[in-house]
């Protein structure tokens, strides 16, 4: 099997390098970790990649990066907002074709590099601020964004749901923050923030594809990312304690209710368990074969999707499904049901094997994605636990039935949100 | 066996056509864990109108019977086909659209038992009352989920506003009252007269010995017998030059207007590699004068009407065909307006100043369509039903002439057969 790896590079703790022919194109990301604090800091840091992106010092408006990006083959730019535990990480993506596969001559790579780092580290700056044009503009955007949730019913159920759940706790944060606070963020504010995140902010720098030896030994002589602190989270609570469940209940004309279920694990990715609460998932509401999607869908026909999830920063798992409303009594007993099952040791040997052969078969077929890959870094870095999908796949195959059900009987559930119509 | 190498991708494409017409095609993809394969039929949502090879009387379908019988041959006499597959250590999914049934999985190991479980419960129909009667339960909700949904909602207002006869303006899993009339024998009758070998295609990718997967293939259909059907007839109405309906308004809860706009393309008898030209000319088109790097674009978004949530697309089939802009905007009534405004008066400058740039990033979109198993599988059946094999798709777009592109933007955006479709926040 592929031994696909990230290594450090030069000593320099911050740079992870992914050397592969594979794929057809080369993959370049930046990130930088803010601790979630309070909902001004959270917009704003959802507010300055969208600026950015608006227009730097050498490409001052957006259709000048676009073409320059169309000019180097079609060259993929973004910017993301992610939440892993207690944190905002902010990811800068690049993505190139390999100059090989290009029938013209071309510095793709080193060209695009430039393009984006121009954009990180060399804003269009007035008055010692951004771009007040943009940055009214891209505040409005973000506001609609934001806003945007009630679209999407099923987000917008896991995160009323998670909002609820956290109330208390950082993690209640909305990843791109509040609408009501976005309207006391100053220019000058942001820019600081901007400022301090440049200098501040831990951050890593991953490279993933066939990149020329010229290019990746001279990288910190084409970047402004200056050395700091890699990734890796300090700053999140795990709750886990006993407490009633809450029930929360959202009326809104919907064709179709939608029942999310909070619990706490307790478990996060630098325990031994993890391994244990990957197969658990996928044994009771990962995938096709899940006892969930048997009992409530197959068997009952109660639902068209029903699945959990798990967030192993903060130890949640997540049991969402779109039913009838009448039913939701009878979905959430179910779910009970199959809970303490599994707790009670009553599943099957092939069901126990095709949990953990699930998530192998999808942890092997991560190594032939530039993004799975780095994706399955970029947790283990932000958890302090690197590790290859081969070692996290030798952790899943030592996993017994025991250790499930012990991970059945830990789980606590939280709170339980309903969105329904209002007749 | 036929053997295509294509040295500028570094890629390769094995070709085979067994005896009961099933036809074969495999990338090998050396290094690579992920093995991935795809049974695609030749029958989607439109196909609710045909002669039945049997006994030639016309059937009339209930709307989104092929979603139907998609879910419906996941079911089995004893053992559920997804644990099947989960046992192999594969993951099995499928999908519907308007032309094809698509039945996949993706798997790390065991890939020939996986192979042979796929064309198995594909070619092994059961349905009865009861297990009928429980999918409709699980589809009614699928229905309720996109209902929820306010682009797919307002997507399809605005392909019944385009077509009055063409089935495409039907939703792909029909209707709640559509399904709930569905019988066994109306999956049946669509079964055997669409899912004979000859109108199926297989697509492999993934670190595989092609001529060991074709004998393997060889071998299972030789075990079977198919009926001599010819493939069946289809029909489609003829669809009017103009289009049904200009202007659909819909409310719904969502957090600000969404606009969808559409051209209809009336369709003439054309070639398969002119159709495929044609989409990507007017693609192209559509990138110069309303893309991403465009002035139009850029000038919305400065005035606040248009967001990075605007998107368009032009979509061109050997039967119907459309451009489509669509985005999300608190000033609808500007967008709608400012759009047709623009559309209708393209500065041809403005195509020649940009043509070899853009003709350039779907030069990389193609070599990155590699990068990815079931996009690389969706995107080459799409084209093999058309006649093309996916590499020829490089010549195409390199055979892109200026002129076209010029020729096309003056007669593409006819008022006359535009639509709009617009959703308004519930009060």
């Amino acid at each position: 099997m592929n031994d696909l790896e990230f290594k450090n590079y030069q000593n320099r703790f911050n740079l992870h390098h992914l050397a592969t022919d594979k794929f057809k194109t080369n993959l370049i990301q930046i990130y930088f970790m803010l601790p979630l604090e309070n909902e001004k800091e959270a917009v704003m840091n959802a507010l300055i990649p969208s600026v950015l992106e608006r227009g730097s010092k050498n490409y001052n408006d957006n259709q000048l990066i676009k073409t320059e990006l169309e000019n180097l083959y079609g060259s993929n730019m973004s910017s993301n907002i992610l939440k892993r535990g207690e944190n905002q990480i902010l990811r800068f993506s690049l993505e190139m074709v390999n100059e090989k596969f290009l029938t013209h001559k071309s510095n793709l790579t080193v060209d695009a590099f430039n393009l984006l780092n121009d954009i990180i580290f060399n804003p269009l700056i007035e008055k010692s601020k951004f771009k007040e044009k943009y940055f009214k503009q891209e505040k409005e955007i973000l506001k609609q964004d934001i806003l945007s949730l009630i679209n999407d019913k099923y987000s917008f159920a896991v995160e009323n749901c998670l909002s609820r759940m956290c109330k208390n706790e950082k993690y209640g944060i909305y990843k791109m923050g509040s609408v009501s606070v976005l309207d006391q963020i100053s220019n000058q504010e942001l820019f600081n923030h901007y400022q301090k995140i440049i200098n501040q902010a831990k951050r890593s720098l991953f490279l993933v594809g066939n990149f020329k030896s010229s290019f990746v030994d001279n990288i910190f002589a084409s970047t402004e990312l200056k050395a700091g602190a890699d990734i890796f989270d300090e700053n999140t609570e795990v709750v886990y304690q006993d407490k009633e469940i809450d029930f929360y209940e959202q009326l809104l004309k919907v064709n179709q209710a939608r029942l999310s279920i909070g619990f706490r694990t307790g478990i996060t990715r630098k325990q031994p368990d993890y391994y244990s609460l990957l197969v658990f998932n996928s044994l009771i509401g990962g995938s096709t074969h899940s006892r969930l999607f048997q009992e409530i869908r197959e068997k009952r026909s109660l639902a068209y999707y029903v699945s959990s999830s798990i967030e192993t920063t903060k130890g949640l798992l997540l049991i969402n499904s779109g039913i009838n409303a009448e039913n939701h009594e009878k979905v959430i007993e179910l779910v009970k049901q199959e809970i303490a099952a599994v707790a009670a040791g009553d599943f099957s040997e092939e069901e126990f094997m095709r949990s953990k052969k699930s998530i192998i078969n999808h942890l092997k077929q991560d190594l032939d994605s530039n993004k799975s890959l780095s994706a399955h870094f970029l947790l283990s870095l932000v958890n302090n636990k690197k590790e290859s999908i081969n070692q996290t796949i030798n952790g899943v195959e030592a996993v017994s039935r025991e250790d499930i059900i012990s991970v059945a009987k830990k789980l606590k559930m939280d709170t339980i949100y309903l969105l329904k119509s209002e007749d | 066996m036929e053997s295509i190498y294509n040295k500028n991708m570094d890629e390769t494409l094995v070709k085979a056509k067994l005896d009961n017409g099933l036809n074969i095609y495999i990338f090998p993809k050396k290094d690579y864990v992920k093995q991935y394969a795809m049974l695609s039929v030749d029958f989607g949502s439109n196909d609710i109108d045909f002669i039945d090879v049997k006994n030639g009387r016309r059937r009339n379908m209930p709307l989104g019977i092929a979603h139907f019988l998609e879910h419906q041959l996941f079911e089995d006499k004893e053992e559920s086909i997804f644990d099947k597959f989960a046992d192999l250590g594969a993951s099995a999914n499928a999908y519907t659209n308007f032309d094809s049934t698509n039945y996949l999985f993706s798997s790390s190991s065991n890939f020939e038992d996986s192979l042979i479980n796929l064309i198995e419960f594909v070619q092994e129909p059961y349905f009865s009352d009861e297990n009928v009667k429980k999918e409709k339960g699980i589809i009614v909700q699928e229905i309720k989920m996109y209902q929820d949904n306010p682009y797919w909602k307002s997507y399809f207002n605005l392909l019944s506003a385009l077509y009055s006869e063409h089935p495409v303006k039907n939703d792909i899993a029909g209707t709640e009252e559509s399904v709930m009339s569905i019988t066994p024998e109306d999956l049946y009758i669509c079964y055997y007269n669409f899912y004979l070998p000859s109108n199926m295609d297989l697509i492999l990718i993934g670190d595989l010995d092609p001529q060991r997967i074709i004998n393997l293939i060889r071998g299972n259909q030789a075990r079977k017998h198919f009926p001599h059907f010819k493939n069946p007839v289809r029909i489609i109405k003829e669809e009017p030059e103009k289009v049904a309906k200009k202007l659909v308004k819909e409310k719904m809860n969502i957090s600000r207007p969404m606009v969808q706009i559409a051209f209809k393309d009336p369709v003439k008898n054309e070639e398969p590699t002119q159709i495929i030209k044609k989409e990507y000319i007017v693609n192209l088109l559509l990138d110069i004068v309303f893309g991403r790097s465009s002035k139009n674009y850029n000038q919305l978004y400065d005035q606040g009407i248009i967001d990075n949530s605007f998107s368009c697309t032009y979509h061109k089939k050997p039967d119907y065909a459309y451009v489509h802009l669509h985005g999300e905007s608190n000033k609808p009534d500007q967008m709608r307006r400012k759009i047709k405004e623009k559309l209708v008066d393209i500065d041809h400058d403005e195509i020649s100043e940009n043509f070899q740039r853009i003709k350039r990033k779907y030069q990389g979109s193609f070599i990155r369509l590699f990068n990815n198993f079931n996009h690389l599988a969706a995107e080459f059946i799409n084209y093999r039903r058309l006649g093309i094999d996916i590499f020829e798709l490089a010549a195409i777009i390199e055979n892109i002439d200026l002129e076209e592109l010029i020729a096309y933007s003056d007669k593409i955006f006819n008022k006359d057969l535009m639509v709009e479709s617009i959703i308004l926040n519930e009060d």
